[in-house]
């Protein structure tokens, strides 16, 4: 594979982080907005938490981006992790939808539906949002699982509900989980993504 | 010793119960056994909170002597004996060992668990005692070996929360076996997450307000209202009461199909269907081929918002198994006629219906099918995501339905990570587990091994009350080396225990908690009213007793007080609401003043459940598959379960009343819903039991026809048994039940005749003596406590006097 090194500003500076090789894979550390530019003025969605991108450039401290996932047929507007699979990663404005590409269509047999997987060719994001170590990020919201979830039963184990099942079973939860909104998507991305049928992909 | 023979006003009290007006009545009786120890004019009312409610509990000379009603929409009568129950004769007084294992060890002769002497030891001896058995467990056979999964009701607080806090302390210790779960919902929320994506049983439900704006019907599927709104796991604030009013002067349409006629369906004067036990099914398919055959589905929703009627339909117009569902097929099986059926079908198609579900009908065999087919018929009607339609599965349970306030929430203690990753489903978590080392069970598309249990510590609950088929339960509490209970009474579990560690009240120690489950309407204080009585100490201070002998205090503790504590959870909830910008009061402020109120939003009184999904299915997706609701499962299908297929099923139960031959030996069909005058067996240790009591004993209602066949009469004593056991009830004689099918309430404290011994008769009720211990399926492994046939016969000996209450011989 082709890849070069750039290295940030100053090598001090470089060592502490960001050395960064095109291709290379970062993650949305917090839900953020996204643009269609490095100017940063036109607004074409949010990439969520957790989200798997694929590093383009870096101009200053601002990353370009490509997205890849799957969508439902009827909802080109968010973009899932996984084929069938919803896992929030990007949701978009109709100029963001204009920058996806469809890679391929899949019906699915089973469900009926249609799912397509496609590339949000381009988004700029800005450093603060991205992080190289997942694990890192999830720490917290592992704490907050381990603390707010055996306030009144057994710590469920992540592996307990798909990953559709988690976002609408800890919604039922939240409150008496003293979870704010916030927290709770935190929690629900970590789990979503460490799920029945996704544990497999974060090991 | 209490004279046995006092007469019970019983009758009076039923009487007067069942209309909702006369709910205050016995206000006179609240007084402890004991009189008070100061001047009376030295009073002081404390607020506090409990499972019934929050209260202020009046102190009077220095003695917590009765109660008074605070932030409680509908107070309960049973909240007037709680001063009693702080007061019981048979109080844990101090730590206790068992004489047998005193001596021996884990090496005792553990089949003398239930008749040994009690030997009262230092705190400081019990915490070694203790702290030495969980080192030599889990030094010999690892942590998988102590099972702590002792889920429970214990006592409201969010610190003094006993389970978690044992949790916590073993979690330090390097983990446990822990259980996974639910008693009483165990099958809905399974199988639910399958059918709309979340457990739906604990979820917040169409708000109560457009149910008396829009509803015409409503159904009520085993649903009491009137009955199981009263308690909460949290303190409720019965909000429900009002709405029940409401629904009642509204005038509309209620039918309820139960095989008792329940307060609630006497006060709402619904239509009764007295369903035979455990055919529900049966009957909710019948419905539905009606709704069918007469083109009354909403065949657009079906469309539009489920996945697989069409892979139901086979089975329901019976291409795929031969029988088609019909009316008729369903009266052979549920004895309700045809026409009737029918009739049912119509009316829910008319206008807006609600289906309201129990959860007595999931704990049967096969309890995953009722719910599923519930949300089946609610999709066919087409209302789900409407004000006032749809299904709801918690209107009877914590005022489900009411709207939520905008308020924080309070955090409360945890209890961490658990390193051992072993839980087993709750139904099979005594027996099964304990008998069974190395057995694999099926559960929701997992295999779970048990491990082999050689220790268990249970807080704040008792499982040998609980728990099915008690003699199969006696023989697997013999085989733990050691078991080690907290508890506040001399319950049969402490009775049966090795350890016994006395635990305060909720009036003798400090805490706070939330009102209420639903409507998060008020954070309460949770004032000390009295000192700890004897030598009991606070959950949280037990266990860092024993975790300091474990060498790890401070982490347990984590350097904070009780106070530090409950201080620290409610600077969380500040916190929250200053980003809400919601005024809260300093926490001394809030302490003195007992509570802080928030207030419910005019959206909230309108929340409907699934309206978003209906507004836009594809961007607000249910979390099944499909996003949609789904009447097939290819998940549930892929796991190839004889006992529960891919789509609602009707399914033979195990033991019922249309299985001829089984019926003919034990022709009664028994149902034991949860009591009206205790939380599961919580306040049975009060004089509440003298006024519902029949010969001390626990009521079983007959029909008179019934009654008049195996000839007993009213405040007769019968022994109510089959091939798992035995136990005695008095007779209540009533045309609310269903002829063939009597109703013993659970929770009456086991009562063997014969202590420890395997096959004791109970002489006080204790239904789990004949109930069966079997799961409800592969999937959701919960248990089947409506699932079980009993003969009756009059006792005709001298009925044995009731020791459930006394303390063992030492303590």
């Amino acid at each position: 594979m082709n890849k070069f090194i750039l290295l940030t500003a100053s090598v001090s500076f470089a060592f502490m982080s960001i050395a960064f090789a095109r291709g290379d894979d970062m993650f949305v550390s917090s839900p953020s907005a996204i643009y269609a530019s490095n100017t940063h003025t036109k607004s074409i969605g949010m990439l969520d938490l957790g989200a798997k991108v694929n590093i383009m450039n870096k101009k200053g401290k601002w990353y370009k981006v490509k997205v890849y996932g799957w969508s439902q047929k009827g909802l080109p507007s968010v973009i899932y992790a996984f084929n069938g699979i919803r896992i929030k990663k990007a949701v978009l404005t109709k100029d963001g939808e204009k920058l996806t590409k469809v890679l391929k269509v899949a019906k699915d047999k089973e469900t009926g539906l249609t799912w397509k997987e496609v590339e949000l060719k381009t988004a700029w994001i800005n450093e603060k949002y991205l992080s190289k170590n997942m694990k890192k990020v999830w720490k917290s919201a592992i704490t907050l699982f381990h603390n707010r979830c055996t306030m009144c039963h057994a710590l469920p184990k992540s592996t307990k509900f798909t990953a559709n099942q988690w976002p609408s079973t800890l919604r039922v939860m939240s409150k008496r989980a003293a979870l704010n909104k916030q927290q709770t998507d935190f929690v629900s991305k970590f789990l979503q993504y460490h799920a029945k049928d996704t544990i497999k992909f974060a090991k | 010793m209490k004279d046995q023979n006092t007469p019970a006003s019983r009758r009076s009290f039923i009487k007067g119960v069942a209309s909702v007006g006369a709910i205050t009545w016995f206000a006179p009786m609240a007084f402890g056994e004991r009189l008070p120890a100061g001047p009376v004019l030295n009073r002081k009312n404390i607020a506090t909170a409990t499972h019934w409610g929050s209260i202020k509990a009046n102190v009077r000379g220095g003695e917590f002597t009765d109660i008074t009603a605070f932030k409680d929409d509908f107070p309960l009568p049973m909240t007037q004996a709680l001063a009693d129950r702080e007061n019981a004769q048979n109080r844990v007084k101090y730590p206790m060992v068992r004489e047998g294992f005193l001596k021996y060890g884990h090496k005792s002769d553990t089949s003398k668990r239930g008749r040994d002497k009690f030997v009262r030891v230092s705190w400081d001896k019990a915490y070694e005692l203790v702290a030495n058995e969980l080192k030599r467990v889990k030094k010999e056979y690892g942590n998988s070996s102590i099972f702590a999964g002792s889920v429970d009701w214990h006592s409201v607080g969010k610190l003094n929360a006993s389970p978690t806090l044992l949790r916590r302390m073993l979690n330090l210790l390097g983990g446990f076996t822990d259980d996974t779960g639910d008693f009483s919902v165990q099958a809905a929320m399974t199988i639910l997450p399958h059918v709309t994506g979340n457990i739906e049983v604990y979820d917040k439900q169409t708000a109560w307000p457009t149910i008396i704006e829009h509803t015409d019907t409503v159904v009520l599927w085993g649903a009491d209202l009137l009955k199981n709104n009263q308690i909460g796991w949290s303190p409720p604030d019965h909000y429900a009461y009002n709405m029940i009013k409401k629904l009642k002067a509204s005038g509309k349409k209620i039918i309820s199909i139960d095989p008792r006629k329940t307060e609630t369906t006497e006060y709402l004067n619904a239509d009764w269907i007295a369903v035979r036990p455990n055919t529900d099914v049966a009957m909710m398919l019948a419905i539905a081929h009606t709704l069918y055959k007469e083109n009354l589905y909403d065949k657009k929703f079906l469309d539009k918002y489920t996945y697989g009627f069409d892979k139901f339909l086979p089975y329901l117009l019976g291409k795929s198994d031969g029988i088609e569902k019909t009316p008729q097929w369903a009266e052979s099986i549920t004895t309700i006629g045809a026409e009737t059926i029918k009739k049912i079908a119509r009316q829910m198609a008319k206008g807006r219906t609600m289906i309201m579900s129990g959860w007595a009908i999931q704990r049967a065999d096969h309890g995953e099918q009722p719910p599923w087919m519930i949300v089946t018929l609610a999709s066919m009607l087409g209302q789900v995501g409407l004000p006032g339609g749809g299904f709801g599965f918690s209107y009877h349970y914590a005022s489900g339905g009411s709207p939520e306030a905008n308020a924080p929430s309070l955090p409360g203690i945890s209890a961490g990570n658990n390193p051992v990753k072993i839980q087993i489903p709750f139904a099979h978590a005594v027996s099964d587990l304990l008998l069974n080392p190395g057995k694999v069970i099926d559960f929701n598309g997992e295999k779970i091994k048990y491990p082999d249990i050689k220790l268990v510590y249970w807080a704040g609950g008792n499982p040998l009350d609980h728990q099915m088929d008690r003699n199969r339960e006696i023989k697997a509490w013999r085989k733990p080396e050691t078991i080690i209970i907290n508890e506040i009474y001399w319950t049969s579990t402490a009775k049966y225990a090795d350890i016994v560690l006395p635990v305060t009240t909720t009036f003798e120690r400090d805490d706070i908690d939330v009102l209420s489950e639903y409507s998060f309407k008020y954070i309460v204080a949770m004032k000390k009213t009295v000192e700890p009585r004897y030598e009991s100490k606070d959950d949280i201070d037990i266990f860092a007793g024993i975790s300091k002998k474990l060498g790890f205090e401070k982490k347990y503790t984590e350097g904070k007080s009780s106070l530090d504590w409950i201080k620290h959870f409610y600077s969380i909830a500040s916190k929250q609401a200053k980003f809400k910008k919601l005024p809260m009061p300093t926490f001394e402020e809030f302490w003195e003043k007992g509570f802080v109120e928030f207030p419910i939003t005019k959206e909230a009184e309108q929340w409907v459940r699934y309206g978003d999904f209906r507004k836009n299915p594809i961007a607000n997706p249910l979390g099944t598959p499909t996003g949609k609701i789904e009447i097939y499962s290819n998940t549930i299908e892929k796991f190839n379960y004889p006992d529960c297929k891919a789509h609602p099923t009707w399914f033979e139960p195990i033991e019922w009343l249309g299985n001829k031959k089984e019926a003919e030996k034990y022709p009664f069909h028994l149902v034991s819903s949860h009591p009206e005058f205790r939380l599961h067996s919580q306040l049975d240790n009060t004089w509440l039991r003298n006024l519902y009591e029949v010969d001390r004993r626990e009521p079983m209602w007959i029909n008179p026809k019934d009654a008049q066949r195996i000839g007993v009469k009213n405040n007769d004593v019968v022994m109510v048994h089959n091939k798992r056991g035995k136990f005695l009830a008095g007779v209540v004689v009533t045309d609310r039940m269903r002829e063939h099918v009597i109703c013993v309430h659970e929770g009456a404290w086991y009562d063997p005749d014969k202590p420890g011994e395997i096959g004791a008769m109970c002489k006080h009720g204790n239904i789990n003596t004949v109930t069966l211990d079997k799961g409800t399926s592969k999937l959701a492994q919960g248990n089947i406590a409506n699932t079980v046939l009993v003969q009756v016969s009059k006792y005709e000996k001298q009925p044995p006097r009731v020791t459930a209450f006394d303390v063992p011989a030492g303590g």
